[in-house]
């Protein structure tokens, strides 16, 4: 009997159901291969739990902990030492178990166990030969069974060692460890089971055996199937099957044939017993039948058989009788009488059968002699099986796996699955199973099995038209299990592989649009995208195709890529106006599209304009806006956009700088003389921006850019040199609109607009009304006036605004940037004194500041300036010395390559004014050392800097232009040419390229050659910060 | 005179048997063989059948009668008689001897195309060109085949020929392509099959993850039905998680390859 057959004998999952039966049918015959060896442990329920305990620490790898464990109990020492060797065993300390079996030496039952014991662990560890010697030795001591006493240990010994020799795949040892248990002459049922067994081996043995040892081994066989036969109950069955093997082995193949009908009326009185228990238990015993086996078997026998004949070229007739019957005789009606094929036995398995393990396999096999018989004898089988009988058949079977399934034993009921999926793997029942298959995978955390399965069930059914949806659903169910399980990255995993395969699934569009929008959410803009990019791929037509069209459009816009948002914008216009009766979502993108347009330069400024011209064109038209708004809270939306796109479009029209062709034309033709461009844009469009505004507060007086728009008009007349109109929109906006924003800061608001338009004069007089202490401003606004007339380089008004803030706040929010900005202020003005001192406090007061690298430059400039201008040597060099000092300062905070670079020249810098000052108050010898100190500093930036980094790039360009002089100046030529060589070869294009051509010919006709450069220059001593 | 007639009459009946003969051979160009061809209806008709490509049609002759029927209409042909030399040179080919091999199997190719022995030359011509450093034409003449008879593709070792052709030739998104489509529309057979020909190309380009999870893995546990590549997928497994030291894993599919396939060439290589 090969192994596969004996898998089809004994299925897996069947392997418990024997004892299980003989347990059901004798009911008070206590269990043997258990715990109970006629006594049971004698320890307290309390010890016994701290020993499960320390045993499942041990299972764990713990050895120690459950040795600690195992310390504080109170044993009786036999229990005691079999512990301490187990424990001994599981670390591998087998010198230390072998003491304790050695201390108790002698052959009482108590010695045995220990040694066995030991044997168990070399067992485990591998070490079979040692284990099978100490079993061996234990059996030899009882050669004819061992003594009454003894008899419930020796038959757990034995029986376990069998087991543990057929695990190891050695038969014959397997073979004597059964033998040995018959030996102890157990209870009938155990007696029959042992047989059986033993004969299932010596059967594999036969197979392997030469024509020499297989009589005998067929007689072993034959003697235990004989006594077996004796009694009807599952054994039967199975020496019935046994004996058909032997028969096959044989070559006796009628024989085989014969048993069925020899043994009919047996194994129907086991099919009846079988279904009354069925009826009394409501355990379902019939799919152990033996009359369901033996007919399997022997039809497999005799189609393999069949099978063989045919490939061989042998008798067909013969083949042909293996498969549907020999004629026996007539039937009365003249017919030919035949016994049963394999065919037969197939159909009647499957049929009457069909929660067996067996049935499966016989359709798939009656389908297999029905194609033989057509192929080879064009012979057609008038039995059909149905595909009712079908189902019933895989309904059977999955009900089974089900079933464990159900009651948590996810170990059995995956294995049940597996077996039942390999049988029907594409059915409709199939997908159900295999999602929860892959919930047993998860609670086994067996996770490359559940990875394995979930892509398997998503790639294979994709295209399935009848299963897509079903296996789609387990995925979704198997991800949310994950969920549950809080396993954030594989329900993420599960996700992405539905994601990937089911693009035609029902629910992958809304899926991926929840996910998209909880990254969205969570600013993970890739991620988002790469979910909206899918549904936009496989999912258009559907409602959150648009939603997604209109996502990616924000994202692009959040990640300032305004191109890449107006081609988004476009194709969902075009997509939305596809639809009937699109509403308000168009209105909305072509606004978006609008805005779009205009952050995208002066360029696209007229587009955008125009595109705010068509939106407004169809929302004033009270016909062709019914057709996007759908509802009251749509037409509000479409209202409200109607108002921005009018204050926009005015905005847009003041921010042109160009005159379109056709316009300036026409002014040209109007005036029959060309109208300057400056003209046109402040007559024609600002005050069309004007008209606009107005119309937009005269049509919509509550809309929220109203006082927005009065304060832009205020504005715009004040460019237009109209300041009584200017006063009166600042009036109306003040009088209709008191409470708004616009309306308090109006002058504020107004200079701002003014420094945007690049109105400098004007905004100047507006800030100094504020700065002049009329109306309340806060002093942010002060500080944002003082800031933008600072950038704006109106530096003496700005200083106004910087001095207010010193003056009446304390917060260091505002004084901090007010003291900065009135140093860089002063230092503009030239004011270097001033600004030292300022900037010398702020140093002095605020040392972490976030604006220190800006204060040390500004300091160190002061500086330099102020001591280029002191007599006093000492003083002189001591204000210099600050000034590098700052810089050094400055340095400290800096973190970007192209920063540094900057501070480093601006340290050269420093040097060189130093050396300047001394040349000027005539001591020659420092000037000559501050030099000196100078190139060194600058030759360090040009020997280290990258020129390839574009944020280094200018600043060493200005070290090359600042150091050349100075070597031509100390006479240098050869170092003043190869500087300016590699000037040239790095920066060809450079900012200073035409006077270091010059430094360069000067340099070559003084005398210079590209020889190797002068030893690099020590570097300048230079004061330590204070 | 009457000898001299009955001479004539027998030159001329000569005459007329040759141009008949000579007629049917001009009608009859091409590889003409006995055969039966079993409709999808069950209908069968048996005789002197050939094959024209340009109608993809096929055309029988019993007796005087000649009947069309297209291709798509025939659901199998049955030779009378096999190719003589097919079962040898398919031994020679298995036993190594591949240049020796590639004319006459193209030739059974060419002649009964869409005869059923096409697909099997066919199938062995590509090892012989694979073996003989010419994937490049065996993919060439893969292709081609299809091109004329696209259920060829059903066929599970012919596939797995052509897809090893590809895979050598490195034509990675082809035969990934190939291979999806199989996977998700083809029968279980087919899929199991081109399931480790993707793990085969993963693990090509060093991606024996992959090639467990989307490849031999697969097969292994979702295509116990298909026996035949067991072995292979098993084989496969194994040496894909020791490349990436999940030796637990090896040895789990090293014991059920020993024990469930123990005569199979691959468990043979691990003896």
């Amino acid at each position: 009997m090969n192994r596969r057959m004996r898998s089809s004998t004994l299925p897996a999952r069947c392997v418990g159901f024997p004892v299980l039966f003989l347990v059901a049918m004798a009911v008070s015959t206590p269990a043997v291969f258990g715990q109970d060896l006629g006594g049971g442990s004698g320890l307290s329920p309390e010890v016994e739990a701290e020993l499960d305990y320390a045993d499942r620490l041990m299972a764990a790898g713990m050895a120690d902990y459950s040795e600690a464990i195992f310390k504080t109990l109170s044993l009786p020492p036999e229990i005691k030492d079999i512990r301490e060797i187990r424990n001994a065993c599981a670390q591998g300390k087998f010198p230390e178990a072998e003491k304790i079996v050695a201390k108790r030496g002698g052959e009482t039952q108590e010695a045995w166990t220990l040694k066995l014991s030991l044997a168990d662990g070399y067992y485990m560890w591998g070490k079979y030969a040692e284990a099978q010697k100490i079993y061996d030795g234990f059996f030899a001591k009882f050669p004819d069974g061992p003594k009454p006493a003894l008899k419930g240990f020796y038959l757990e010994s034995a029986y376990k060692y069998s087991q543990m020799m057929l695990m190891m795949d050695n038969k014959p040892a397997a073979a004597k460890a059964y033998r040995a248990a018959v030996k102890a002459k157990p209870e009938r049922h155990i007696d029959r089971q042992l047989k059986s067994e033993l004969c299932e081996v010596l059967l594999q043995l036969a197979e392997e055996a030469d024509a020499k040892a297989r009589p005998a081994l067929l007689a072993e066989i034959k003697k235990y199937v004989d006594e077996i036969l004796w009694v009807q109950d599952l054994w039967f069955g199975r020496a019935i099957v046994m004996l058909a093997h032997m028969q096959k082995m044989q070559n006796n193949i009628d024989g085989a044939m014969s048993l069925i009908d020899d043994y009919t009326s047996q194994l129907k009185d086991i099919d009846k017993a079988l279904k009354q228990s069925a009826d009394e238990t409501g355990e379902d015993m019939t799919k152990l039948s033996p009359m369901a086996q033996c007919r399997y078997m022997i039809g497999v026998i005799m189609h393999d058989e069949a099978k063989k004949i045919v490939k061989e070229g042998g008798d067909r007739q013969r083949a042909l009788d293996l498969l549907i019957g020999k004629v026996t005789g007539r039937t009365s009606r003249g017919k030919d009488k035949r016994s049963s094929g394999s065919l037969q036995h197939f159909l009647n398995v499957f049929i009457r059968y069909p929660n067996t393990s067996w049935a499966p396999d016989c359709g798939n096999r009656f389908r297999e002699v029905e194609e033989m018989l057509k192929e080879v004898w064009d012979k057609e089988v008038k039995a059909k099986i149905t595909p009712a009988q079908w189902n019933a058949v895989e309904l059977a079977q999955f009900r089974e796996a089900r079933s464990l399934f159900k009651q948590q034993r996810f170990k059995e009921a995956s294995e049940a699955y597996e077996q039942v999926l390999a049988l029907f793997p594409e059915r409709e029942n199939s997908v159900a199973a295999m999602g929860e298959l892959a919930a047993c995978y998860i609670e086994l955390e067996e996770h490359l099995s559940c990875d394995v399965l979930l892509r398997h069930v998503a790639e294979r059914f994709c295209r399935n038209k009848e299963l897509m949806v079903a296996a789609g659903d387990q995925l979704v169910r198997v991800a949310f299990k994950f969920s549950e399980r809080n396993d954030e990255a594989r329900m993420r995993e599960a996700y992405d592989v539905f994601f990937t395969y089911m693009t035609q699934h029902p629910r992958a569009a809304s899926e991926l649009f929840r996910f998209a929008q909880e990254e969205f959410r969570g600013n993970n803009l890739d991620k988002a995208m790469s979910y909206y990019e899918q549904i936009v791929a496989n999912h258009e037509g559907k409602p959150v195709y648009f939603d997604a069209l209109s996502q990616i459009a924000f994202v692009h816009s959040k990640q300032e890529r305004p191109g890449d948002e107006v081609k988004t914008l476009k194709l969902l216009i075009e997509k939305l106006k596809a639809q009937e009766n699109p509403g308000h979502a168009v209105v909305s993108a072509m606004f978006r599209f609008a805005n779009a347009l205009k952050a995208l330069g002066p360029k696209y400024l007229p587009l955008a304009i125009s595109k705010y011209s068509d939106l407004e064109k169809m929302l004033l038209d009270k016909e062709a806006r019914l057709a996007y708004q759908n509802s009251a809270e749509e037409a509000e939306s479409n209202a409200r956009i109607l108002q921005a796109s009018l204050f926009y479009r005015a905005m847009a029209d003041c921010m042109r700088t160009v005159v379109p062709k056709n316009v300036s034309d026409y002014f040209a033709k109007k005036y029959k003389r060309k109208v300057p461009d400056a003209l046109i844009l402040k007559t024609y469009y600002k005050a069309g921006a004007i008209k606009t505004l107005l119309t937009l507060v005269d049509s919509f007086p509550k809309s929220d850019f109203s006082p927005l728009a009065l304060s832009q008009i205020g504005t715009l007349y004040t460019v237009l040199e109209k300041p009584d109109d200017a006063r009166k929109a600042l009036q109306r906006l003040q009088k209709e609109y008191p409470e708004s924003e616009q309306a308090k800061n109006a002058v504020f608001m107004i200079g701002l607009n003014l420094l945007e338009m690049g109105m400098e004069r004007e905004a100047i007089g507006y800030f100094k009304e504020m700065f002049s202490g009329k109306g309340e401003y806060a002093a942010g606004q002060i500080l944002t006036a003082g800031k933008a007339l600072y950038d704006a380089k109106q530096y003496a008004v700005a200083l106004q605004a910087f001095d207010r803030i010193i003056k009446s706040e304390t917060e260091r929010g505002y004084v901090e940037p007010a003291r900065v900005r009135k140093g860089q202020s002063l230092l503009a003005l030239k004011k270097f004194k001033e600004a030292a001192d300022v900037l010398r406090g702020v140093l002095a007061d605020y040392p972490s500041s976030g604006y220190t690298i800006e204060i040390c430059l500004g300091a160190s400039q002061a500086f330099a300036a102020v001591a280029s201008e002191t007599a006093d040597a000492e003083s002189r060099r001591a204000i210099f010395d600050e000034g590098v000092v700052a810089m050094k300062r400055a340095r400290k905070f800096a973190k970007a390559a192209g920063k540094k670079t900057e501070l480093d020249v601006g340290v050269a810098r420093i040097f060189e004014r130093k050396s300047a000052a001394e040349t000027q108050f005539g001591d020659a010898a420092k000037a000559e050392q501050y030099r000196n100190d100078a190139v060194a500093a600058y030759q360090a930036v040009i020997m280290f800097q990258n020129p390839d980094d574009e944020t280094v790039a200018p600043h060493l360009e200005d070290a090359y232009f600042y150091c050349l002089p100075l070597l031509l100046e100390m006479e240098r030529w050869d170092d003043a040419l190869q500087d300016a060589d590699r000037y040239i070869k790095d920066f060809p294009k450079g900012k200073h390229t035409l006077k270091v051509r010059q430094y360069q010919s000067k340099a070559r006709v003084s005398g210079g050659t590209k020889a190797a450069p002068s030893a690099a220059p020590a570097p300048a001593t230079t004061p330590e910060e204070g | 005179m009457t000898q001299r007639y009955l001479r004539h009459r027998k030159i001329r009946m000569l005459v007329c048997s040759f141009a008949v003969i000579i007629g049917a051979s001009a009608c009859w160009a091409g590889a003409v063989h006995k055969a039966t061809l079993i409709k999808h209806n069950g209908g069968r008709a048996q005789g002197f059948v050939r094959y024209l490509p340009a109608s993809k049609a096929f055309e029988l002759k019993a007796g005087a009668v000649t009947q069309s029927l297209q291709a798509s209409e025939v659901a199998k042909v049955v030779l009378l008689e096999q190719p003589a030399q097919l079962q040898q040179l398919v031994a020679a080919v298995k036993r190594g001897q591949y240049l020796a091999a590639i004319a006459p199997l193209k030739k059974i190719k060419d002649e009964y195309e869409m005869f059923g022995p096409d697909l099997i030359a066919a199938q062995y011509l590509a090892v012989a060109y694979l073996n003989s450093g010419k994937a490049a034409e065996a993919v060439r003449m893969c292709e081609e085949l299809l091109r004329g008879n696209p259920t060829a593709s059903k066929s599970g070792e012919f596939a797995g020929i052509y897809w090893d052709a590809l895979l050598k030739e490195k034509k990675y998104a082809t035969l990934r392509r190939i291979l999806e489509d199989a996977i998700q529309t083809g029968s279980r057979d087919i899929a199991a099959v081109a399931l480790v020909k993707r793990g085969d190309m993963d693990m090509e380009k060093g991606e024996s993850k992959k090639a467990l999870l989307d490849g031999y893995l697969r097969t292994i546990l979702a295509f116990q039905d298909i026996k035949t590549i067991q072995p292979e997928a098993l084989y496969k497994a194994m040496k894909a998680h020791t490349a990436v030291n999940e030796h637990h894993y090896a040895e789990k599919w090293r014991k059920r390859l020993l024990s469930g396939y123990p005569n199979s060439d691959y468990a043979k290589k691990l003896k």
